[in-house]
């Protein structure tokens, strides 16, 4: 989730800097531009108004010089009186406010506003005939100049409504994560308390058949008023309690967070230890045991939980095979994962219950705790690994662990 | 996470709003063109334009001026004819396809149109003609109403004599 929240604010976080940035260059470009264009096209106008006033003194060829971006231009004398103006009305009276200074200053521009609202661009520069000085006030519409920065600022809008759309797909997609994530925490809570239910109940029945069984040999050890009768059914009450400390063993073994310290170990010499340990217990059952391993192969692997692991599958095979047989498990490297076989040719798992023999509490024997390969799973899921079984009735069960291995 | 979610489009509607509310904060200024519909004339930029009309005198905006559409030379020109009041007051008949000729305070609009603001109006398919400003610009509904009318007399081009009141009509000048 925080990498994905990461990624959700980054992305268009950037965007928004970067189209902001584009944004903003482009619209700053724009006023300059625009103004760059009419000080081109009003001085152009000035250089042909001058040539018009050389070759024609009395302005008469002025009445029929006109371009659409004129807004009106007039011509002063050094004595302030209007010579020219587009509006014919006007020639001949006193330019408003004239300062004759303004002949000195050479080109002066800006923008203004005309008491009709619009906005022109206003340039006054001085023009030249053979004799005569005069002073060209010219305003020009700024309407196609502009155009520029209508486009700069439509861009700007553009960007900015897209970057507006960005963020509330953002704000939507995060939305919705965060209510799959709670919906997904409601399931596992969920889901735990019902396994929770399960496993009490499960452990409730585990518990109550060999309690029923000691409760029931200790009333006849009660009764009894024979030594001998009385002492057979004390080692019947032993065997069942040791039954439950076996259950409470392999569910504290279970439920341990505790992962244990991982060092360095020799997988085979493990594996031989294991094998040494449960020989007896295999003669009694007419199984051999043969081991397969490299010489040596040293993993970082927690060796408490390891034995637990390889202990629990050797038990279960010999427990697959009650008329004898031949139990192998053999260690190989290959790509970096050490794989573990443990095979038996015992009488097999039933393909329906393939899919749950790793769930804990499920079991198929009579006095089984159910635990041993949930376990078995869950030491191997500690370790970066995973099991595979393969099993056919009446020919054996393989079951393989693989774990990565440096 | 909503009320937030609705607080940022607030803002931003609000933000996004501000070039529209600073017209309607601006008294007579038209939105579209940018103009003073209402008393929007400068002397410096009068013109006579001629053509055909392509859409009679009708109210518009806000601030409620006559506004007509004639062809011209130039291409379309919206002619401005001041408050609608006024010009229904003054029995001046303009009808689609009448050919007439105005002067007045030539614009370009922010719009890119070009707009009048018409000072004489002349009805050349009717003979009528009708001063609405004086030649200085001023309005003269700004005083009372009072018209100069040519009757069935040919347009001329002579307009009425100068009247006090209005806005905008100096000749620009000196520094600015």
């Amino acid at each position: 989730m925080g990498k994905t929240l990461r990624l959700l604010i980054g992305i268009p976080f950037c965007f928004t800097l970067l189209v902001a940035w584009f944004a903003w260059s482009a619209f700053h470009a724009a006023p300059p531009l625009a103004a760059e264009n009419l000080r081109g096209e009003g001085l152009s106008i000035s250089v042909a108004i001058e040539q018009l006033i050389v070759a024609d003194p009395s302005f008469r060829s002025l009445l029929r010089f006109t371009t659409p971006g004129i807004a009106y231009f007039a011509l002063i004398d050094r004595q302030g009186i209007v010579r020219f103006h587009t509006n014919q009305g006007l020639i001949g009276q006193p330019y408003p406010n004239y300062d004759q200074t303004a002949f000195l200053e050479g080109l002066f521009e800006q923008r203004e506003r005309l008491a009709t609202g619009e906005e022109v661009y206003f340039l006054r520069t001085g023009v030249h005939t053979a004799h005569d000085e005069y002073l060209l006030v010219l305003a020009l519409h700024t309407y196609r100049a502009d155009q520029v920065i209508r486009r700069a600022k439509t861009g700007v809008t553009v960007v900015f409504a897209l970057t507006v759309a960005l963020w509330g797909v953002t704000l939507l997609l995060f939305a919705l994560l965060r209510r799959e994530e709670r919906h997904r925490k409601e399931m596992s809570r969920r889901e735990e308390l019902a396994r929770l239910g399960e496993m009490g109940a499960l452990m409730a029945h585990e518990i109550r058949n060999p309690l029923a069984g000691i409760k029931g040999f200790a009333q006849l050890v009660e009764t009894s008023s024979n030594l001998e009768q009385a002492h057979r059914h004390a080692e019947k009450i032993v065997i069942q309690s040791l039954r439950m400390e076996a259950l409470v063993n392999d569910l504290l073994a279970f439920a341990r967070d505790d992962r244990g310290e991982p060092e360095m170990s020799d997988l085979p010499a493990l594996i031989q230890d294991c094998a040494i340990l449960l020989r007896p217990e295999a003669a009694t059952q007419n199984v051999a045991i043969e081991v397969a391993v490299p010489a040596e192969l040293k993993a970082q692997v927690a060796v408490d939980r390891i034995i637990q692991l390889l202990l629990n599958l050797m038990k279960n095979a010999i427990q697959a095979m009650p008329n004898g047989g031949l139990l192998t498990v053999s260690l190989r490297v290959k790509g970096g994962i050490a794989e573990l076989t443990v095979r038996d040719n015992g009488i097999g798992i039933q393909p329906e219950h393939l899919h749950h023999i790793f769930e804990p509490f499920w079991t198929s024997k009579a006095q089984g705790t159910g635990l041993g390969l949930a376990l078995c799973s869950k030491v191997a899921e500690e370790h970066g690994g995973h099991l595979t079984v393969e099993s056919t009735v009446g020919i054996g069960t393989e079951i393989v662990v693989k774990l990565p291995v440096q | 996470m909503k009320r937030y979610s609705v607080i940022c489009m607030v803002i931003l509607l609000c933000l996004w709003n501000q070039r529209a509310s600073a017209f309607w904060g601006s008294g007579s200024t038209d939105g579209a063109s940018g103009l003073d519909v209402a008393a929007g004339f400068d002397v410096n930029t009068i013109a006579t334009v001629a053509g055909s009309v392509i859409a009679q005198p009708e109210r518009k905006g806000q601030e409620q001026h006559t506004e007509m559409t004639v062809v011209t030379q130039q291409g379309p020109v919206t002619v401005v004819l001041g408050p609608w009041w006024y010009w229904e007051k003054q029995n001046f008949t303009v009808m689609k396809t009448n050919e007439i000729t105005v002067t007045g305070s030539l614009a370009q609009g922010k719009d890119g149109a070009l707009y009048l603001f018409a000072q004489k109006v002349g009805n050349r398919s009717t003979g009528e003609t009708i001063t609405l400003r004086s030649e200085s610009g001023k309005p003269f509904w700004s005083r009372g109403g009072s018209v100069t009318r040519g009757g069935n007399r040919p347009f001329d081009g002579n307009g009425s004599r100068s009247a006090s009141g209005g806005r905008g009509n100096g000749m620009r000048g000196g520094r600015q």
